[in-house]
Formats: structure tokens, sequence, C-alpha cells
């Protein structure tokens, strides 16, 4: 059955239409077309008329002429319009008229350079110039790095590898450094929270290496659509980038579908689960021939789902459903890859992993299970599905929380505000400190030199009297300790180290996964179900110390879920303001969270019942960040201490989800806690906090909207149909007044003032 | 209210666990005045590396430093005495290390001190000794840089005095490591890099006593080879730390150990050039079976094939000749298709080790190719495969993966596989060669 057709008889269902809260139909679009200009060196033109490319799209010549000015620019368009060729175009051109400039290419992963290259090396095949373009990255064999650093006119790497092998190393890359015409970072989107504060740090570095040889290199980004293009190209670079995101790209038809579960028990306001509606809906696409990928947002849950798919579809489509999600190991990953580019893969279920640029073709439908948390994300995920022609259609189905409720009931907010914007925060003093080092590494610091802060000369004072630098007599400092500093600098989180998992019940203990400290404090606790391609395993003992997890392979009928017991201390008060009645507090500062994974539930499989419960014993986890808090006057509101408890929680609940749409992030970058009597002055007090050590700029923005995080909060639970509270708005409740006591808290600070007049 | 920089840092680092700053910190000083900098340095005379008998250099108060240390040619280092390397048969130790002839006027005896064992950027060479003839001397001049700010002036210093064209460097592990160092320092102040050939001890040294040292280092060889033994002797790894030291405290006791541990190194760069040359054109008898296998190795790479079939049969007489020593001397001779002597060390050998596969191998291919006695190939083959399967055995249950479900077919070694298909062949070969006979 073809999609059209599909399409037409869900209309048509009531079962499913009744569910629609809003269905889209967005026409495709024609290309338009412009000419390539004068300037661009006749090789190139030569070699694009091979591809059979006689005309650019709008943005692509748009691009490429400010390329030419000289103005730095980053590409906002969407995916498959051609960003690629935004910055090859003005590569190649380069390299044709001068054969001694050089280009960088920064990509966010392995995996996507490969896509990327092999278009590249297509392109430049067909120049009468030697283009020679390399790959440098941890699989490069050592005998070819010599020859890459000498005689590569394009080098394409990743954040990680110019951080540890390329910056520390720059003698030896001296051409490049020297000749560095163009710098060019895709998926630049992907910098943001704590990764793309290391990396604006790295490109920091960069652009100081450069300096030092004499070379100022043009920037030249591309990105999914966010809302701060030009703040994000000027974050990362610490240059003006000019953005270009109107695209001349031709696009197929695209039904953009919001659908909402059943309600299945009113008095609570419970609905069906997304996942089982993601089961059902996906079984019916695949089977019917549609080539589907589901995104759910925790790793768990791919397994779930793509178990659920396994079964559901006929006998001969099973061996097509995969999962994919990031644990996986890389070569795993790509054949996954490979799988649906080529068609031969009908379905997969993903995280996030997913999202980014990786090539794997075009799909014919997509599947949201639960808004993502941004609407970046969203339209990334959306946008997998239907590439330049043809049908496709993009599916939310939206599941119990507040947020999704809020985003299916009002999907304007999703499909017309433009997405959020990618926030980094290179000041993390943390982050900041530690390139710091690594640039005092690679070159002796001056001592009024500047380095992304002000406060520069402070810092390198600090690392100095730890005896991390040297103050030389000229009044530089120098590098001075026998260790590389980048080598013990992850860019991919502000808290270090992996833990591995190893599978025990082969003859040959195996890894198969890995995943971050953190998390393996409430997915690889000792009896935790460890899911891997659908397969069960249990956890039979976690080494944190030496980062190991060791799992056996059973037959389970559940999962696990575990909770955290937290702990806030503040430790300095940054900013404070007062609301306007006088009742409450707004403060942001330092604050000291201790975490320790408490208990874990068992929940079987299908009917998610609590099949029961275990303790867990891990050490307790530290973590020093940034924090939001406010705080009542206890007789702002006549409660008692259970109600002051009970809206205390329902609105940190409602209020991290209004947090996560309105400063962009996603919800689990942000946490929150409540006290009914704080530890200072023994007041009822509700903190959020960023959940990186040092910090990334999220509850310092809280603090600064207040307001509108509050007002929003408010709307989200004023707007729920249900009585008393429910998952969808405060969380879960048993108190009946307590979805008007929260509403009551949050207007304390909304300045509704007119309800205690 | 708000707290300093520096203290949200400590505390940011302490909650994670920073290693790197747990060292006992300096107490803050106050910020060094631009002014302050001229007094800083005092007057040469009273500066604390002038008694140890260095003087600046590149100018006063640049924060390069040299000493000249020098030896008259017959002061004995080790066991070898310095003047020897005037009549050293250099030619057949550049030979060994693919270098053109050098003269021992024209060596420079090259080592250093550095910050760390990194190759990257911020790795400095803080002390540079090079060692050279000049006339009946041999002469050791040490830089050494106090103050980073210095680096340009004992750079050009160098490249204008001692590495100028023609020279010959002669390190130990320098090619990979002081060298390199010392053409990023270059890099960095944008200067010329000198190309010179690199004499790298550590290679012959590592091809003649790999077997006989548990680890190659100039250490190890000095002792063993050159009977020199430090006393008192600072370990190499501890340098950095003493040099970061001295940069704080400015207490130059702290690096007159490392000045001496750097000047003995350079001293054993020339008493290693003059042994090895010596040992490798036959001069300097050596003892052991494996040093003369070395040698003779060299000499097959060499094409000098007496002189290599001399040192195997003298690796075979020493004492502690092993199956090894047997081997490589069968190999020589096979390429020589020596085929008698060949196949009489190869049945020495399956004799000799009787777990030993190779051997038996070898001697079937000669029998099935050679001779075409497939009788005799069949018994070397059946031999060889008998010890394989015993081997693979031993491998197989010494391993983690005993495993019952790893049918037969997964756990056949390779070369077992390998040795039943010659088998099979030698036995196809030999029922028809006895067809033909009959016929």
């Amino acid at each position: 059955m073809q999609l059209a057709m599909l399409l037409d008889e869900w209309r048509r269902t009531p079962a499913f239409s009744e569910q629609v809260t809003h269905w889209e139909i967005t026409p495709a679009r024609l290309a338009r077309y412009r000419d390539i200009p004068d300037w661009v060196h006749p090789q190139v033109r030569a070699a694009l008329a091979q591809k059979g490319i006689k005309q650019l799209y709008s943005h692509q010549q748009e691009a490429i002429e400010a390329v030419h000015e000289g103005q730095n620019v980053m590409v906002v368009t969407p995916t498959a319009s051609g960003k690629t060729l935004c910055y090859n175009l003005p590569v190649l051109d380069a390299i044709c008229k001068d054969e001694n400039a050089r280009a960088l290419y920064i990509f966010p992963t392995k995996a996507l350079s490969q896509d990327q290259v092999a278009e590249l090396h297509e392109l430049a095949g067909h120049l009468v110039t030697n283009v020679q373009s390399y790959t440098y990255d941890g699989d490069t064999p050592v005998h070819a790095r010599q020859k890459i650093r000498e005689a590569g006119h394009i080098v394409v790497t990743n954040p990680d590898m110019l951080h540890a092998a390329m910056l520390p190393h720059h003698t030896k890359w001296l051409r490049l450094f020297e000749n560095l015409k163009y710098v060019v970072i895709d998926e630049a989107h992907i910098y943001r929270g704590v990764f793309g504060s290391h990396v604006a740090n790295v490109i920091r570095r960069l652009s100081r290496i450069c300096t030092y040889y004499g070379s100022q290199p043009q920037f030249i980004l591309s990105s999914a659509t966010v809302a701060n293009p030009e703040e994000l190209g000027r974050e990362l670079t610490d240059r003006t980038v000019r953005v270009i995101s109107e695209s001349g790209a031709p696009q197929g038809e695209r039904h953009t579908i919001f659908y909402n579960p059943p309600i299945v028990q009113p008095q609570l306001g419970l609905r069906k689960s997304s996942l089982q509606e993601a089961r059902r809906l996906g079984v019916r696409l695949i089977t019917e021939g549609i080539s589907t990928i589901a995104f759910v947002k925790a790793r768990t849950q791919v397994e779930v789902l793509s178990s659920y798919w396994k079964q559901g579809v006929p006998e001969r489509l099973r061996h097509k459903v995969f999962g994919y999600r990031g644990g996986y190991l890389p070569t795993e990953r790509r054949s996954i890859e490979r799988g649906l580019r080529s068609g031969e893969i009908r379905g997969v279920v993903s995280t996030n992993a997913l999202e980014l640029g990786v090539d794997i073709g075009s799909l014919e439908a997509s599947i949201s299970v639960g808004y993502p948390g941004s609407i970046a994300s969203f339209r990334q995920q959306s946008g997998r599905a239907g590439r330049r022609h043809g049908l496709s259609v993009s599916l939310l189905i939206a599941n119990a929380s507040a947020l999704d409720q809020y985003i299916v009931n009002h999907p304007r907010t999703v499909l017309d505000s433009p997405p959020e914007a990618a926030r980094l925060y290179p000041e993390n003093l943390l982050i900041l400190a530690d390139h710091v080092k690594c640039a005092a590494y690679e070159l002796p610091f001056a001592a009024d030199e500047s380095f992304g802060v002000e406060t520069t000369s402070e810092l390198l004072e600090y690392l100095a009297q730890h005896r991390v630098l040297h103050q030389g007599s000229d009044g530089r400092y120098f590098w001075m300790s026998d260790a590389l500093p980048s080598h013990s600098i992850s860019l991919r989180s502000a808290a270090q180290d992996n833990v591995v998992i190893i599978d025990e019940t082969l003859p040959k203990p195996k890894v198969i996964g890995e995943t971050d400290r953190f998390s393996a404090l409430t997915t690889l606790h000792e009896e935790a179900i460890y899911l891997h391609q659908s397969k069960s395993y249990q956890v039979e003992r976690l080494d944190l110390e030496n980062g190991k997890a060791f799992v056996r392979a059973v037959e389970a009928d559940y999962y696990t879920d575990a909770e955290l017991a937290v702990r806030l201390q503040v430790l300095d008060v940054l900013e404070e303001a007062s609301v306007k009645s006088g009742v409450a507090v707004h403060r942001t500062g330092e604050v000291m969270v201790n975490a320790m994974a408490t208990l874990f539930k068992k929940i079987k499989f299908d009917t998610h019942e609590n099949l029961g419960w275990g303790k867990i014993h891990l050490p307790e986890a530290e973590l020093h960040s940034v924090g939001y808090w406010c705080q009542w006057r206890r007789d702002a509101l006549p409660f008692d201490n259970s109600q002051w408890e009970n809206a205390l929680l329902g609105a940190a609940y409602a209020l991290k989800q209004a947090t996560s749409l309105l400063c962009m992030c996603s919800l689990s970058d942000v946490h929150a806690t409540v006290q009914i009597r704080d530890v200072l002055d023994g007041m009822p007090t509700l903190y959020l906090y960023d959940a990186y050590p040092g910090g990334v700029g999220i509850s310092e923005r809280v603090f600064r909207v207040a307001k509108d995080v509050f007002d929003m909060a408010l709307q989200m639970v004023t707007d729920c149909p249900c009585e008393a509270g429910c998952p969808s708005c405060i969380g879960p409740q048993t108190e009946p007044a307590a979805k008007r006591h929260v509403q009551d808290l949050l207007r304390t600070v909304t300045s509704s003032e007119e309800v205690f007049a | 209210m708000a707290r300093s920089l520096k203290e949200r840092l400590a505390a940011l680092q302490k909650s994670v666990g920073r290693p790197d700053v747990e060292g006992t910190p300096t107490p803050p000083q106050p910020p060094v005045r631009e002014d302050a900098f001229a007094a800083e340095v005092p007057p040469a005379e009273e500066h604390p590396l002038v008694p140890l008998g260095f003087q600046p250099c590149g100018g006063a108060g640049a924060g390069c430093w040299v000493r000249v240390l020098r030896y008259d040619l017959l002061t004995v280092h080790g066991n070898v005495r310095f003047g020897d390397i005037l009549s050293a048969k250099l030619d057949v130790l550049c030979r060994a290390v693919r270098q053109p002839c050098a003269e021992a006027e024209n060596l420079r005896f090259y080592d250093t001190e550095t910050t760390g064992l990194g190759t990257g950027a911020g790795t400095i060479p803080f002390l540079h000794a090079v060692a050279r003839i000049e006339g009946d001397e041999l002469v050791l001049y040490q830089y050494f840089l106090e103050d980073y700010g210095g680096e340009a002036a004992l750079l050009e210093e160098l490249s204008s005095k001692h590495f100028t064209e023609g020279v010959q460097i002669v390190s130990f592990n320098g090619k990979s490591f002081d060298w390199p160092l010392l053409k990023n320092r270059m890099t960095m102040y944008r200067m010329r890099q000198p190309e010179l050939g690199q004499i790298d001890l550590l290679y012959p040294s590592r091809r003649l006593w790999k077997a006989r040292l548990e680890r190659v280092t100039l250490g190890a060889v000095e002792e063993a080879v050159l009977g020199l033994v430090r006393t008192d002797d600072l370990p190499g790894k501890e340098a950095p730390g003493r040099y970061f030291e001295y940069a704080v405290r400015r207490d130059a006791e702290l690096l007159a150990p490392v000045f001496e541990h750097n000047a003995t190194d350079v001293c054993s760069l020339v008493g290693l050039t003059v042994t090895l040359a010596a040992i490798l054109a036959g001069d300097l008898p050596v003892e052991r079976s494996s040093e003369h296998v070395a040698i003779g190795r060299y000499y097959d790479e060499w094409q000098e094939y007496d002189l290599a079939a001399k040192c195997f049969v003298a690796a075979l007489q020493c004492p502690d000749a092993d199956w090894k020593s047997h081997w490589l001397y069968s190999l020589h001779l096979k390429r020589r298709q020596l085929w008698a002597e060949a196949t009489r060390v190869w049945e020495h050998m399956a004799h000799a080790y009787s777990w030993s596969v190779q051997p038996a191998v070898e001697l079937a291919k000669y029998y099935e190719h050679r001779q075409r006695d497939y009788a005799l190939a069949e018994h070397w083959t059946a031999v060889a495969l008998e010890r394989a399967v015993v081997q693979s055995r031993i491998v197989y249950r010494g391993g983690v993966s005993v495993s019952p479900d790893l049918g037969s077919e997964a756990s056949v070694h390779p070369v077992v596989a390998s040795l039943r298909h010659r088998l099979q062949r030698v036995q196809r070969k030999a029922h028809r060669q006895g067809a033909t006979l009959a016929r």
C-alpha cells in the first residue's frame, strides 16, 4: 500500500482522526535557481557541469558570494538542501586558484565526516588540479599522517582530534596553519551545551595558533535550523557571521500529524501510552512497506519499541527492523546506517543519535514518540522523513507529560515559532580553565592576553599559583608540567570517564556498550536490567572505580527504573531580585548537589506494572553547578506543611517543563528539587539547577526571565483539562487540592495580585 | 559576597576531584611589576648557576646559560677511551644506521633534558648537551634554558655553532624524540631547520642487546656494555620536576645532579659509538649467541655472506645458543641455497627441540619441492603436524576460552589446517609417483 492511501485511510478512520489535534500539509515546493557567479574558477565550473549542476540553488549562490566577499558565513537551511556545496565550492575554487591554500573541515562525528568526504571526493575528482583531501582521525594510520600534514589541501577531522592531536602538535602542521584559508564547521547546532562550550574553546585555541602562524582563516558554518544562528556562530568562532537561511531547494509534499493518544481513565486523565501507540502505528507502516523511523527519548525505550516492532511485523520483515542508539559499538552503527541508506532496513528505532546529519538516506515516515524536548530536535526528527521529492509523513505522538500535552494542544508553538536557540557557555569556569591549560601548552600566554574572557589574567595567576603554569621573567606564562593537558580532557562531557559494559555470558567476555558515569548510577547498578538490541542483560557487578559493569544475558520480562535522592546546598548567591508583592525572592548562584541512587523498580514489559523494587548501594555523586531558586515567605500562602510540599513539587514539575521550552534546553539539562524549610532560613524553596558541573547558563537564564517561565508554567497547569492535577501538568498527585495550590503558588510570582486582594 | 574567580575555581576543581591541582600551592605572591624584572636577574657573578661553571649566553639576562666541559681524549669512560673515536671504524656503524660515512670530527653527540615525554609543542628541552672532538679534547657544551624567554637565543647558538652543514648527529633515541622536539622549537621561532644526518644508536643497540636486556635504554646498555656503573645518579624522569622546582626556588643545587646526569649520558654516547663500531667491524669479540646472530644479520643484509656465516657459526658455538640462533642460521643457509648444511641444522633442531614445528616444516618443504622424496616429505609433514596439534592444544587449554560449544572446526589452528593440507598433497604425490614407478 502506498503512503498516500494509508494517510487517506487514517483520515477516514474515526479511531485515528479523532485523536489528531493537528494535521498540516505542506505542499511541494519548487526550486529557485541562480547562475554560478563569474568569478568561479573554470575547473570548478566544469566539475559541477559534469555532475549535472549548471545552476545553483539561491541559498548556495548567496552563501558563496558572501564568502567571496570575505565574510564568515553560516548556512541554516533544511536537511538535504545542498549545504555542503556552500563550502565545498569556495574551498575548491580557492585551491584551484592557489595550490598552497588549505582548508580544515570539522565534523562532530566520524560517521558524518565519512559521508561528506565521499561527496567532496566526487566533486574534486572532476578537477584538473590534484586536490588532496584526507580524513585525519583516530583511525588514520600512523604512516599516512606525515603525508597528510604536509600535502593535504583539505584536512577533515573532528573537534576531539583537533583538540588532542592537532593543536598540541601544531608545529608538525605548519603548512596547514600557515596557509589556512577556510575553516568549515558542519552541523554547528550540535555544538551546544557542554560539548559546544568545549568546542568554542577549541576554536579559540585554533584561532590563536593561526594568528601565531600569520593566517586569518574565514569560517563557513552550516547548521540545522536554530533560533539564534548569529549568536551560535559568534559564540563558536568569536566572529560575526552572516546568516543565510532562505532555502532555494525543492521539497516534496509533507504531512505533519499531531496525535494525542486516547484517554483510558477519565478521572485521572490517564492516556494510552505513547509507546504503545507508536508500537501499533509503526507496525502498520512497516507492514505496508513504508520505511519508518521512530525517535524515542531513552535508550531503554529503543530496545523496548524495536522488540515490539519485531514481534509485530510479518516474518519476512522481522530482520529488517533495528534499534540504534549511543552505546552500540561503532561498527554496529555503521552497518545499520548502510542498511538504511540502501533501503535494506525498513524500520529503525533511535534515540536522538540519528537526529544528526548521519546520512541514512530518506525515509517515508517518521514518528516522534513524545515531544523530543526542543523544537530544533523535533524538526530534525521529522526532517528524517522525506527529502527532495515525494510524499512523506511525520507523526508526533504526545505522551502524558505537561509539555507534550501543551504542545499537542498548541501545535502552533512548535510549528510556527522559531526553533530554540542553541546555547553554549564557553565561559564555564571549569571548561575555560581546562582549555587555558591546553592553550598554554601550545603557545605561552602573554601576561595581558585575553582568551575569551576579560579575567584571563586572573585565571593564569591561579594556574601559576598551583604550579600548572610558570610565569617567565618576560611576564609570559608557560606550561610547566610533564603531562600533556589535552590527554586528560574530554570534550564530550564536563565530568570525565565512561563506564564500559562487559558481557560475561560469552566464553570470551566482550564489551557491548558504554555509558557515562552519572547515568551508570541509575542504569548499571547491580540487578539493573540493561537492554541492548532487544536483549536483556542483568548487571552483576558495577566497578565504578575502574569504569566497568559486568552483565550477563538473562530472559527477563521486565526492565528496571531507578530513582535518585538529591541533597542541595547553596554555596554562593550571585544575584537576587524580589517579586513585586514582596512574598518571594528569586536568586541565582552556585550550588552543590549530592545525588544518590536509592531504589529501583522492576517494571513489566507490555503492561508496565510494577513488579517490585530493590535497593541500590552506590556511593554518592557530587555535582557543583549553577542554580536558580525561588524562596517564599511562609505566610505568602495559608498552607500547612503538606500543602506547601505538594504545591512546591507540582510547581517544580511544571516549571521544569516550562524552562525547557523557554530556555531552549532539553529536559535532562536541568534538574529540579524542593525544600519545605531550606537549610539557611527555614523558608519554602524551589530549586532548578544545571545538570553539568560548573553550569551551562540555563539557570542564570531562568533567573533573567523568571516571570515568563512562571507565566508559561501557570498556563500549562491552567489549560490542562484534568481536575486535580495529573502527570500532564503537575506530575502524579494524590491531594485533590494540589492543582489549585500549585496555581496559587505560581500566581504569587506572575504578579496576578488581584487573587490576594 | 560574590567569591573571587580563584575561589570558585578551586571549589569546582575540588568537587570534580581533579588531580592536577593537588600539588602544594605556593602562597600567593604580589604580582610582579614591570620594573621589577631588571632587578630580578642578579648580576652574573652572584647568579646561582655561576658556581656550577655556567656563563650567560646570548647576552646577560637573556635567560640562556652555557657551560663548557673539556675532557682530554685520554680520559677513560667505562671501558672506552674517548680518543678511540678517532680510530673507530665509523663506516660500519654508519652502514648499520643507513647513513653516509662520517668523520669523527663531524660528529655531534646530542642529548637533551625536557619538561616532559610528549613530543607536542609544549614539551620544551630545557637542557641541550652537544659534545664534539676539538683537537685533543672532547668538548661538551651544556646549554641551559633558565628562562623560557631565552630559548630563541639558545636555539640560534645551537644552530650557528654546532648544527652546521655537514655534521652528523649522534644520539640515543634522538631520531624520534630529541631531534623532532628541537625541530618543533625551531618551527615555533620560525627558524630554518638544519637537515642533518642522524646516527641513532638506539637501533643497533636494540638489535644487539634486545635478547640480553629487559629494556634497551642508554643506562642499561652503559652498564652492560660499557661497564659503567653510575653512583648517586638522578633518575632521568625526575629531571622535569627539579627544573620546575628551580623555576620557583632558584636553587642551583636542585639542578646540579641533572647537569651531571646529562653530561654522563653524552659521554656514554661517545663510548657507545666506539663500542658499536668495534663490535660491528668484528674487532671487539662478543660473547653471547644473540649478539653473534645480530651481527650476522647485519652482514646478511649487506650481502657479505661469508662474514655472516662466520657469525652464525660462532653463535652456535656459544653455550647460550638457543633455538633462535639455530633458526636464523638455517634461514641464512636457505637463502644461500646451501641445502646440505641447512638440512643438517633443521634435523638437529627437530631432534634437539622436540616441540619445534618450523624445522620439520622446512624439512618437509625441502624434501617435497627440492628432492621430490615424498616418503621423507610425508614423514616430516607428519612430524610437524603431530607437534602442531599438540601445541595448538596447549594454547587452547591455556587460554580462557574453554568452551564446549566451540566445534572442532573453529578450534583448528591455521598451522594445523595448512599442515593437514600439505600432508594430503604429499600423499597424493607419493601415490602418483608410486604408480608411475610401478608402470
